[in-house]
């Protein structure tokens, strides 16, 4: 044992020793302290400059992260004023051997164009992707708007032998069905099929609000400023499309008496607009009522009412759709009996040629065994693709449906595996972004 | 009763090793402040698994209750060797590796062979290295402890070049770094306190630095003075000449032993310039360890040597 006075010189010397390191710390901030701070923007300013130059970089804790396990890191780039100019994202992509790929995209502060795509070539094990290959992405991507997919390529054409159950009576041609009231939050669903060698080939579902400022709910869906519980509505509205074509008949997408459905996946949301307005298009099909039809004979409804044409009334889009919703007008489709006595609701089509019995009368199928192309038939089911008529890989990429894609990218020249490699990486990004964005506001 | 000699010196082990742990003070406040909460949990953490260690070992051979306050410094050392990243668990399973494997297993104070801090922190290194790259700006996220249980998420992550630091920061260590062999002040510091107390031996070191710092001085000298300078101040070797080149029971009690010793740890340093923190700060400790019954053999056969 030491003697007390040993013990409390030895305190002491301890004593000094603190002080003397908070001493050297407290001197060792003032001297380096603002040095921290633009070291850290140098590295990021060398880092960052040929994805997305900024004034200076901030690195984002978002507990959304947990939920992207590819994305490392991501940084708000900001402008001499503060404002928020676009994203940073630091991402390893991962395939199923382990190998990876490290890339940093820059993405506009709305989440909607890539401003720049570098590889960092730090990968333990990397997938061998060379930059001549990076830079055939980055060509065709900065600038554009994501998320991307990959055009097909011819080799993937392969020819499928399925077995398909058709609706008997379908002629070929667009057809399309509206809904003709709004419903609570002003949206006017409408419902349009392609029909094609007697077989359903695409399926568009979406809704137009009566106020004209608002997108439609497809768009608004994809903006987070329409949402629904579960999935996105856009996502939702692919999946019932998607399942749709595949079974061909909304009879048997078992919706309950509540209009949802158990039987597609990721879909809860009330599928009855699209059940009745799908089986109007079979029907309008059916009887041979294309789209312009419709369209022309709800003009002529909208004329009864009111005086002038519905384009001097405003009411059509520039797509040639009309937006009004009839609820103030409650009995004007009703058909009565010479007694007064209520028959039925006429959908517009029996507006212009009469009353009919093909709803009630069901569907009547037929069995077919048909050699396609997979693409030719599946692909673009739910939508308008840009550029349309471009042949494209799958119907869905990185979870994305095709219709949210914006930018197609040609695979020229060497593996088009490493091409999906860097496209999952900016794809993954963008949905990052889509959550993050949308909680944030 | 105890047995004779009764030797009564005021330097005795206990008091050599509380002066060794008080020359921590200025690394650990140095960590506390640049870490924050991360720091205090780590050499708490370390220190307590080593003491539960040595107790268990203690009991298990049955030698009775002594303590000579090694462990606590070499508790301290290994939680010192870690980066700010490291997760709670980790920092047990290498302090209870070096505590156990390399201290009690060979009979506790004084009779370990080996370093016991840098070899638990070599194992760590070695057996869960992703978990071992947790560096992060000083100063930032002090009361964060998430990666106490989840690890620092560590992927993609780039160590900035040392040369991309200014000199104060270096020298103050103000750049990423294992939490207490960061500042050269600091280690400096220690080095002063435990001269004025004349407890330690500093031939190894000297040995060590001297080849080290030249070697050094050659790579670098092409580059600048600058250059030189930033990588010597961050390189750890001064952590490692004061804190862990001076245990009495792993270096060479002779002065030439020690000098010996101490420059093939330098030129061992030299070789794994450029490899990971870790092996470069605690394989030329090893080395100099694992030579000590050499030397001391050495100096035997020739009876001379200073083994006072």
């Amino acid at each position: 044992m030491m003697p007390k006075e040993k013990v409390r010189r030895f305190v002491f010397e301890c004593a000094v020793l603190i002080v003397f390191s908070i001493g050297l710390f407290i001197l060792g901030s003032i001297i380096s302290g603002e040095k921290l701070d633009e070291r850290i923007q140098f590295i990021y300013d060398r880092r960052f400059e040929n994805v997305l130059p900024a004034d200076r970089y901030s690195e984002i804790e978002s507990e959304l992260l947990s939920g992207y396990p590819n994305i490392k890191h991501v940084y708000s780039a900001y402008d001499e004023e503060g404002t928020v100019t676009g994203y940073v994202l630091d991402t390893v992509v991962e395939d199923d051997e382990g190998k990876t790929l490290h890339i940093l995209t820059g993405v506009t502060h709305d989440g909607e164009r890539l401003t720049g795509l570098k590889h960092i070539a730090d990968e333990e094990d990397p997938i061998g992707i060379t930059e001549d290959e990076i830079n055939a992405v980055s060509s065709q991507t900065i600038g554009k708007q994501i998320p991307v997919s990959l055009n097909k390529d011819e080799s993937d054409k392969d020819e499928t032998i399925s077995q398909v159950s058709r609706i008997r009576g379908l002629h070929d041609g667009i057809y399309f069905a509206q809904a003709k009231n709004k419903d609570s939050n002003g949206y006017i669903d409408y419902v349009e099929i392609e029909v094609t060698d007697g077989l359903i080939t695409k399926v568009q579902w979406d809704a137009l609000n009566v106020d004209r400022t608002t997108q439609n709910r497809r768009e608004a869906s994809l903006s987070g400023a329409y949402t629904v519980s579960g999935e996105s509505w856009a996502n939702q509205a692919y999946n019932l499309c998607h399942a749709f074509l595949d079974i061909q008949d909304p009879t048997r997408l078992a919706m309950k008496s509540d209009g949802k459905t158990e039987i597609i996946e990721n879909v809860t949301t009330d599928i009855r607009p699209f059940v009745d307005l799908v089986e109007e298009c079979i029907d309008n099909s059916r009887a041979g009522f294309d789209k312009e039809a419709y369209i022309a004979e709800q003009k002529a409804v909208l004329n009864t009412l009111f005086e002038g044409s519905a384009d001097e009334l405003g009411v059509m889009t520039k797509d040639g759709l009309m937006v009004y919703s009839f609820h103030e007008y409650p009995n004007l489709f009703s058909l009565y009996d010479e007694n007064g006595g209520y028959i039925k609701e006429l959908t517009i089509r029996e507006m212009a040629t009469g009353p009919d019995n093909l709803a009630q009368e069901g569907y009547d199928y037929e069995e077919e065994e048909i050699t396609n192309e997979k693409d030719d038939t599946y692909s673009a089911e739910d939508g308008y693709i840009p550029g349309s008529g471009r042949s494209i890989m799958t119907d869905s990429v990185d979870g994305l449906p095709m219709s949210e894609i914006r930018t197609f990218i040609d695979g020229f020249g060497g593996d088009r595996e490493h091409y999906s490699y860097v496209i999952t990486g900016i794809n993954t990004d963008y949905k990052f972004l889509k959550d993050y964005l949308n909680w944030m506001a | 009763m105890n047995k004779a000699p009764f030797i009564h010196t005021e330097k005795n082990t206990p008091y050599i090793f509380l002066t060794v742990l008080a020359s921590l003070l200025p690394c650990c406040v140095f960590s506390v402040f640049n870490y924050g909460l991360v720091s205090i949990v780590l050499i708490v953490t370390s220190v307590v698994v080593f003491a539960i260690t040595e107790r268990i070992g203690s009991g298990i051979r049955k030698d009775g209750s002594y303590y000579d306050m090694s462990i606590l410094s070499e508790g301290v050392i290994f939680a010192l060797l870690l980066p700010p990243g490291t997760p709670v668990l980790i920092c047990m399973a290498g302090a209870f590796f070096g505590a156990f494997i390399c201290k009690e297993v060979f009979g506790g104070s004084g009779s370990n062979p080996v370093n016991p801090a840098a070899c638990g922190r070599i194992f760590v290194e070695l057996v869960f290295p992703s978990y071992v790259r947790g560096f992060r700006d000083p100063g930032t996220d002090l009361l964060g402890f998430s990666s106490l249980w989840n690890g620092a998420n560590v992927e993609g992550y780039v160590l900035p070049d040392i040369q991309d630091y200014s000199f104060a920061e270096v020298l103050f260590g103000r750049y990423q770094s294992f939490i207490g062999t960061g500042c050269i002040l600091c280690a400096l510091a220690g080095l002063v306190f435990l001269c004025i107390k004349k407890t330690v031996r500093f031939y190894a070191p000297i040995g060590y630095l001297a080849v080290v710092i030249t070697g050094m001085f050659m790579l670098d000298i092409d580059e600048g003075i600058r250059v030189f300078a930033k990588d010597l101040m961050s390189s750890g070797v001064f952590f490692a000449a004061v804190f862990m080149l001076t245990e009495p029971s792993t270096v060479p009690l002779n002065s030439r032993g020690a000098l010996f010793s101490g420059v093939l740890a330098g030129m061992a340093a030299l070789l794994l310039t450029g490899g990971s923190g870790a092996f470069y700060i605690c394989v030329p400790v090893l080395i100099v360890n694992l030579t000590t019954y050499l030397f001391e053999y050495f100096a035997s056969l020739k009876g001379g040597g200073d083994r006072s």
